[in-house]
């Protein structure tokens, strides 16, 4: 079993949650600490992949937007636009992904996978759909994957829609498909979630489909040893 | 060498790939592994880095351009590392044109040898005596192809001299090149890279260990049948070494430009030596574990090392290091610094030596203790302190095996 460390946050800012992936990725990246998934929710947010600069993917004015409270982010992440917002849980896997693969888009089936697993828990069937990465229930798309991958470490990750409010979906083209539905867990069960829950339920799939054992961490001890350790742990040889 | 920048494979589903940002432009140096551009599919954002140390030639593909994998996006001119980037570009052009010029010029027959000797100064003459080069070999350059002394030197620049006529003669290769295997390559940058950063000193001084090896002579026959662990003398040094280094924590840091950093566990990585190369697997808080687990511990990663089954976190974190060259029958070196820490501790082997005692002389097992440390960060007299209560620690050896040191609450004289 690999150890991975577990954060949880909770509700925290995107550009604040985004300061924090950095952080850990440069950590991660020269070895400084060990794999960490981190589950939390953001406050009502989009947030723009880099490519297709020129594509608008907004359906009402971007000020009107700001003035109603969204963030909105453009983020070194793939994808197009996506909306993050309150009920909806979201994971960034910081790992080194060379353990599991080497291939991006075989990491990308098993973010999926971990989503799958999930909405099997709750007796929903899901499905992928070629060519289209996230997880759908029928015509539905209710989880979402976008991600960084640099050397083989990763930041960004997926997100999961559990009782969130769909509508600001509505105001955007989602990862930049036309006439897309979005859905929900709560929506597809027609009952309220408690996202606690579902969020144990996905720590327990990310470790079964990812074979780590997680290990509860809070993010100031987690900042705290990064920093003791400022200059990067070296591969380490010696010669005489 | 001109290399080519391709849009890379991601996975096996993606066909192409989006760049998004060249972090670098046309002519600008980079650095082995150094991020030259960012690129994005539809769900993966990427960074794809230097294959080796050069300059950016021509980008061929601009930013938000969509392009195949494999397809090239962009150039690099391969270049050595430690030049400007002008007098390095300058290098390169050089360095081209002396190529062609080789290859345009052939070799001179054998015939011509004849009719160019006899055209030599006697100085190129006595220089190709003394040097013992073919001159058959030497391309001239002075009027009519006549072999100059610039000539003759910058051919001895080219191609050693071999002073012994037998290694002349033959007529197999004179060299040979050996691929390098990436640890190697590794070792080579982390050595350099040592040497560069921290201001080696090494200081030695040497310890009787004959009480441990009286002691280890008694216990390790039962300690290998206990454990089916052979009792060396490295957990002796590691133990001795762990209870110096709290109390001298300065020997357990890093240094860095806010300060040295004072780490908290002591880690202590042992070096082992592979085929191919060393790797240091780390026994973590050493300075609480008493031999046996010290033993128990250095015996279980060594035989991982060379097995290739280490974790990757278990050559991480080391805070300090200790390296057994006398087991190979060094009486002492002077060993590099393990970056970031700042000293690392040669055990040299163990011998019978005669001494004086006492006013007499007599026969003790003696070693010698080299540290190795960054006068950055300590000076000589601390370091001469530190092995000192090394030394003192191995000579008074008088603990049973599986005594614990203090733990470092109870003031043992950790500062932290």
């Amino acid at each position: 079993m690999r150890k991975c460390l577990l954060l949880k946050p909770g509700m925290v800012e995107y550009g604040k949650a985004w300061q924090l992936q950095k952080r850990l990725f440069t950590a991660r990246m020269s070895g400084r600490i060990e794999d960490i998934l981190i589950t939390l929710q953001h406050p009502p947010t989009y947030t723009l992949g880099r490519r297709d600069k020129n594509v608008n993917h907004f359906l009402i004015d971007k000020k009107q937007l700001r003035n109603r409270g969204f963030s909105i982010y453009r983020v070194d992440r793939g994808g197009a636009a996506t909306y993050h917002g309150p009920g909806q849980i979201v994971c960034y896997p910081i790992i080194g992904m060379k353990a599991f693969t080497e291939d991006y888009y075989f990491y990308l089936r098993m973010l999926e996978e971990v989503m799958i697993r999930t909405l099997r828990d709750y007796k929903i069937k899901p499905r992928r759909i070629e060519g289209s990465t996230g997880v759908w229930a029928g015509e539905k798309k209710v989880g979402f994957a976008g991600v960084r991958i640099v050397g083989g470490t990763t930041m960004h990750g997926f997100s999961l829609n559990v009782n969130n409010d769909l509508s600001p979906f509505d105001m955007i083209v989602p990862c930049g498909i036309k006439d897309i539905t979005i859905t929900s867990l709560s929506k597809l069960l027609k009952m309220n979630i408690d996202i606690r829950e579902t969020t144990d339920l996905i720590v327990r799939n990310f470790n079964n489909v990812f074979k780590t054992e997680t290990h509860i961490a809070s993010v100031e001890e987690v900042l705290e040893r990064i920093d003791a350790d400022s200059k990067p742990a070296q591969f380490q040889c010696i010669m005489q | 060498m001109t290399m080519d920048i391709i849009m890379p494979q991601m996975g096996e589903s993606v066909a192409e790939g989006t760049i998004i940002h060249w972090l670098i432009n046309e002519g600008d140096r980079v650095q082995k592994d150094q991020p030259i551009v960012e690129i994005s599919t539809d769900k993966v954002d990427t960074e794809v880095p230097s294959p080796t140390a050069g300059i950016l030639g021509k980008i061929i593909h601009k930013e938000d351009e969509t392009v195949p994998v494999g397809t090239v996006i962009a150039t690099l001119e391969e270049v050595e590392t430690g030049q400007t980037t002008s007098a390095a570009k300058e290098e390169i052009v050089s360095a081209k044109e002396k190529k062609v010029e080789e290859k345009a010029i052939p070799v001179p027959p054998r015939s011509h040898k004849t009719r160019a000797e006899g055209r030599l100064s006697p100085l190129v003459k006595r220089m190709a005596r003394e040097y013992r080069i073919d001159l058959s070999k030497v391309t001239g350059t002075g009027i009519g192809g006549r072999i100059t002394k610039q000539d003759i030197l910058s051919y001895t620049k080219r191609k050693p001299v071999y002073a012994l006529p037998a290694a002349e003669e033959g007529t197999q290769e004179k060299e040979k090149i050996v691929p390098v295997s990436p640890r190697r390559k590794i070792i080579a940058e982390r050595m350099v890279e040592s040497r560069r950063t921290a201001a080696h000193v090494t200081t030695t001084i040497e310890a009787d260990m004959s009480r441990i090896v009286k002691f280890r002579e008694e216990h390790k026959e039962a300690f290998f049948r206990n454990e089916n662990v052979k009792l060396t003398y490295l957990p002796f040094v590691m133990l001795n070494t762990a209870r110096a280094l709290r109390q001298h924590p300065v020997f357990n840091s890093s240094w860095s430009d806010e300060g040295i950093i004072l780490k908290k566990d002591i880690n202590i990585g042992i070096a082992v030596s592979l085929e191919d190369g060393l790797i240091v697997p780390v026994v973590n808080s050493a300075d609480k574990k008493h031999l046996e687990e010290l033993a128990r511990a250095s015996h279980d990663l060594a035989q991982r090392a060379r097995s290739k089954k280490l974790k990757p976190d278990e050559v991480m974190g080391g805070t300090f290091t200790i390296t057994n060259y006398g087991s190979n029958g060094s009486l002492f070196g002077t060993p590099i610094i393990l970056l970031p820490q700042i000293a690392i501790l040669g055990m040299g082997t163990i011998t019978k030596r005669p001494v004086v005692i006492n006013d007499a002389i007599a026969i003790r097992s003696m070693m010698y203790l080299s540290l190795s440390f960054d006068h950055r960060v300590v000076d000589g007299a601390k370091a001469d302190k530190f092995l000192t209560t090394i030394k003192e620690g191995l000579e008074g050896w008088e603990q049973g095996l599986n005594e614990k040191m203090p733990p470092a609450e109870t003031g043992y004289g950790g500062v932290w």
